[in-house]
Parts: structure tokens; sequence; C-alpha cells
């Protein structure tokens, strides 16, 4: 496509037609909503930890193209991380996304780099961010859940 | 006949020349991302015509002083301009008296005066409170806070499948705990107007009273209050070509001189002393402080706009537009699904719509990149979207500066959308 529309790239595309980890994670450890209520994205990431490893994880709702492509990318960078790499992917996004705060240099972006995109775009920096900062949420507390003394847990 | 009973037969001496009224709006001849805008947002807030504008200018610039007080030249100018708008206002909307005709900042506030002040003295724990599935959040979340403070509950009037009220339904709700109707006069999402005197009969014989939104009916229909046969009527200024920050509640004059005051202060008493005071008659009682003054008179000059080219043509020139983008959309745009009835004589000049697997959001932002401006989301009516059964729709709605060139350009925006979606609206509705 020679006129092809900056922010619908077929990166982004793809994504939408072609969704990843689309759903819910059975008996998971933490569920987070992320919504927008002026334009009606709904998201909901659930996700498991296994010990030191994040995974399954997956998003399930509407939104945007931009915010489903999203989603997906999400789910992709952080299954099979440790906590700490799969924060280091929130806050890398934040920042090439909103143009605050500090990005790891050394995580290879790939096809997330398509979201770069949406940075001039205010109206879209939240259906971008939406899944990534559901995520954040999720790990918190499923890191909570597992934290807590297993007594508590039983009772 | 659904609308009011002043509503005129249709007839060709009512056609606008909307040429000549574009030429009025200044904001018409801008360009958005280097196309002419084509503004098909006027639910949200209408454009502005210069007359209110020099009015707002001319105000500040030679007219300004605090009304009700002083007794100098000016204040005695600028009261009366205000004053002059309520009279102006009370013969748009057809209240008997300007004394029932109340500023507030929009229609908003004036729900919230209803609820706040009459539903806190006369609605008790077991009453009932009915809404319409069609409601804004402004007609519903005002009830919704008055029936958890004082133990009534809401009950919800169901519409059809146009999306217009079922009367069986609404008539099935209604009981002697009715205390409250509160309606919208016509939808901001399906444009569907609402059989108000009809419902105000049933609800006044079930001993209720009845409050209408006519946020999105006052700039499109010909009104009168008395025959809609409503106890209250909420409107906003910036919606029929007035400026921000003004809006008004007629009430019946019996209600309004029974209600406590509202907001409490400066200008809405009688008599203080330490530790009592009492109130002055309505309309003051319930404007408390220092008004929105520039604005409501700058409102007067829109008033004067509208009148100028009767209401009868601004409904039928909407009523034309909307059956033709209805028309447009749906011949050239097989993946559109257009919400509510087709029938424009119940339906206001507002097109809501969804195109398969496609999110409104990506809709909206492809149409501003060719300067056209609508509405995606779910235009603060959460509880409406889930009976429709979609997370958010784009809405296109008119007014009398549209035409019908604007609605082909929609289309041709609409048309770059399946382009850039194609594959996706070929797949099965998600």
């Amino acid at each position: 496509m020679t006129d092809q529309n900056p922010l619908y790239q077929d990166i982004i595309l793809e994504y939408y037609e072609y969704p990843r980890n689309r759903g819910r994670v059975e008996d998971a450890d933490a569920c987070c909503q992320g919504n927008n209520p002026s334009c009606g994205d709904d998201l909901t990431v659930s996700l498991k930890v296994d010990q030191a490893t994040i995974g399954p994880v997956m998003w399930d709702g509407h939104a945007c193209a931009i915010g489903e492509a999203s989603a997906s990318m999400m789910t992709e960078a952080v299954t099979s991380q440790s906590a700490d790499t799969a924060r280091a992917w929130v806050k890398t996004v934040r920042a090439m996304i909103t143009g605050r705060g500090d990005a790891d240099e050394t995580l290879e972006l790939g096809d997330i780099e398509s979201l770069r995109v949406v940075r001039n775009r205010p109206a879209r920096v939240k259906c971008a961010l939406l899944a990534w900062e559901a995520f954040d949420e999720a790990l918190t507390l499923a890191e909570a859940v597992h934290a807590r003394p297993r007594e508590s847990t039983d009772a | 006949m659904i609308i009011t009973d002043k509503t005129a037969p249709v007839t060709e001496q009512h056609s606008l020349d909307v040429e000549a009224i574009r030429r009025d709006f200044p904001i018409l001849a801008t360009q958005v991302n280097g196309h002419a805008l084509v503004y098909l947002d006027s639910a949200a807030t209408s454009q502005k015509p210069r007359q209110m504008i020099d009015a707002l200018v001319a105000y500040y610039s030679g007219q300004n002083a605090n009304i009700h007080r002083a007794a100098h030249t000016l204040a005695s100018r600028a009261t009366e301009l205000y004053e002059t708008t309520r009279q102006k206002l009370a013969r748009f909307i057809g209240a008997p008296s300007p004394d029932e005709v109340i500023f507030t900042r929009n229609s908003t506030e004036s729900l919230n005066l209803v609820a706040g002040s009459w539903g806190t003295a006369n609605v008790h724990a077991g009453d009932e409170i009915i809404v319409t599935q069609v409601e804004h959040h402004s007609n519903l979340v005002p009830w919704q806070v008055l029936a958890q403070a004082t133990g009534a509950s809401i009950r919800v009037a169901a519409i059809d499948a146009h999306g217009l009220v079922d009367l069986d339904a609404y008539r099935s709700l209604l009981s002697p705990r009715t205390k409250v109707v509160a309606i919208t006069h016509m939808s901001n999402v399906l444009g569907t107007i609402a059989p108000v005197a009809e419902m105000s009969r049933l609800a006044h014989e079930a001993g209720a009273i009845v409050v209408v939104d006519g946020a999105q009916s006052a700039p499109h229909l010909p009104l009168d209050v008395l025959s809609l046969e409503c106890d209250f009527f909420a409107l906003s200024a910036h919606k029929m070509l007035g400026p921000t920050g003004v809006g008004a509640l007629w009430g019946r004059r019996a209600l309004l001189e029974a209600m406590p005051p509202f907001l409490t202060g400066g200008s809405m008493i009688g008599h203080v002393d330490w530790d009592r005071s009492t109130w002055a008659p309505i309309p003051q009682k319930f404007e408390a402080g220092t008004p929105n003054i520039a604005d409501v008179i700058a409102f007067g000059a829109s008033i004067d706009y509208l009148e100028a080219l009767g209401m009868e043509a601004v409904r039928h020139h909407e009523q034309e537009i909307t059956a033709y983008a209805i028309a447009t959309l749906r011949e050239r745009h097989p993946a559109i699904t257009i919400y509510g009835t087709d029938d424009t004589s119940v339906r206001g000049g507002v097109v809501t719509f969804n195109i398969r697997n496609v999110h409104p959001h990506d809709i909206s932002e492809i149409l501003d990149e060719r300067g056209i401006a609508i509405r995606a989301g779910q235009h603060c009516a959460h509880p409406l979207h889930k009976i429709l059964g979609t997370g958010a729709t784009a809405r296109a709605s008119f007014y009398l500066y549209n035409l019908n060139r604007e609605v082909d350009a929609l289309s041709e925006g609409l048309a770059r959308v399946e382009t850039v979606f194609r594959r996706v609206i070929d797949r099965p509705a998600r």
C-alpha cells in the first residue's frame, strides 16, 4: 500500500486480525481490568506466576486496533519472563509511548516498535498502554498472593 | 403526534438556506488536517454563530457589570440584558412565565437541582423512580444518588427493538410508589424521541412528577413544555448555538415555590440574620452567587438566531439529512449496523453506527484524518450500550448547518475505513 496509514501499519492490523493469547487463564493468580470509559475500551488481563517465571498471560475484552494489537504484543513479551524483566518491559513500552521515564535499552523491541506511532497522538496513548498497565497491576497482585503465608491462603 | 402539539405540517416554505447559514459560523471555514472541517458532532456541542460570539464580545467590551445589586447604569443595563434572555428562553420553550426559568451551568446541574431539592424533600424509603433505558448518565446518576440516600429504588422502562420507549412496559412499572419519572426527550445515542406527553399523563395519574432531560431536544425540536405536560425540563445552551457554561431548568411555579433551595448564599436570600435566613422568590431562590452573566446574555443571541430560522424549519432540515444519511450509509456500506428506528418522525439528527469488527475509535481516527469530526465511545450512556450489545459505537450528529455533501464525505471516509480494515470486516462478527 503506497498511502499506508502511519497508525494502521500492517503489523498492527495483522495483530488485530489474529489476536495472540486471547481469553482467560484458568485458575489465574490475578486478573486485572483496564478500561477507558470515554471510548469504551475494556480489557482484562489474567495471569499465573509459577515460581520465578510468568505465564501463561492472556487478555480478553474489546478495544480499538491499537489497544488489541498492543495487548497481544504484551502477552508475547512477558510470557516466560522473570518479574523483573516483565517490569522492565512495561517501563520500556511506557517510556517509548509517553516519552517519560527510562527505557531498558537491552530489550529487543521487535514488533512492539510499531506502537511508537501513538506517541504524538494523545488520544491513543491510553489505548496502547491499557493492557500493559493492567498487566503491571495483575503482576503485583499475583506476587502478593504468592508472598502470603500458606496458612492464610488456606484459611 | 409525538413531538409537541405545536409541530406545524412540513411544507416547502420550511426549507433552510444552509449555505447562507454556514457563513454565520466562522469555524466551518477552518481546515482540519488539511481538509475542510466536516463537523458531525453537534450532539456533543453545537458550533456557534458569529451573532452569539459578537454578543459575548459586546458584553465584555461595553456592558460588563454585576447584576441584581448596584444602582449604577451599567449594572441595570446588564441586569436587563440578563433578564431579557430569561424572557426569550421562556418564550422559546413555551413556559408560562420567565420566573419559572432558572439559569444553571448545564442540563446536568439542572437535573441535579431537581433531584437534590425536590427529590430530597419528597422522595422517601420505598418510593420508586422510573428512568428509561436510553437515559444519559446526567438523568440517571443524580437519581441513583437520591435513591441511595433515601432508600428509594430505580426502575428502568425498556425500549423496543427500534429504540423507542415500550409504553406497555412503562405502564406496568407505574404504581402508587412511583414518585418521579425521569425521561430523556431525545436520546443522544439513538436519536429516538420519547412520547413525553403520553408518558406524563400516565405518570400524573399515578401521582408522580415528570422530569425531562431536554439537552438533545431543545436544540432540534419545536418545544412547548405545557404540551409535553411535564413538570421539569432541563436544557444546555452550548448544544443550541449558545456558549458553554449555561444551562436552564424550567419547572412548574407551584413546585419551584415549594422546593427548598439547592445552592445557598448571595443573591438567593430575602432576609439574613445570624442564625436563619429567608429565601428570595423564584427564580432568584435557585440562582445563588454571581451567575454566568456574559454567557447568559450571549445565549439570548443564539435563541434569536434559532427563532429567526424557525424551529419547524430546523426540524424539517434535520429529518431530511437524517433520512439521507441512513439511506446512504446503509446502501454504500454493507458491513454497517445503524442503531434505532428509521422513522424520522420519531428520530432526531443522530446516526449511531458500527462497522463489523472495527472499533469506533479506529473509525473516528481515520475520519479525523480527513477533517471529519464524529464521536466514538459510549456517549455517557454505558447501561444503554450493554442493551445494544456493543462496547462502543460511532456517532454522527447533524444540525442546521450540515449539508448532504457532508454525509457524502462521511461515506467516503468510511470507504477508507473499509479499505484499511478490509480483512477483518470480511471475517465473521467477533
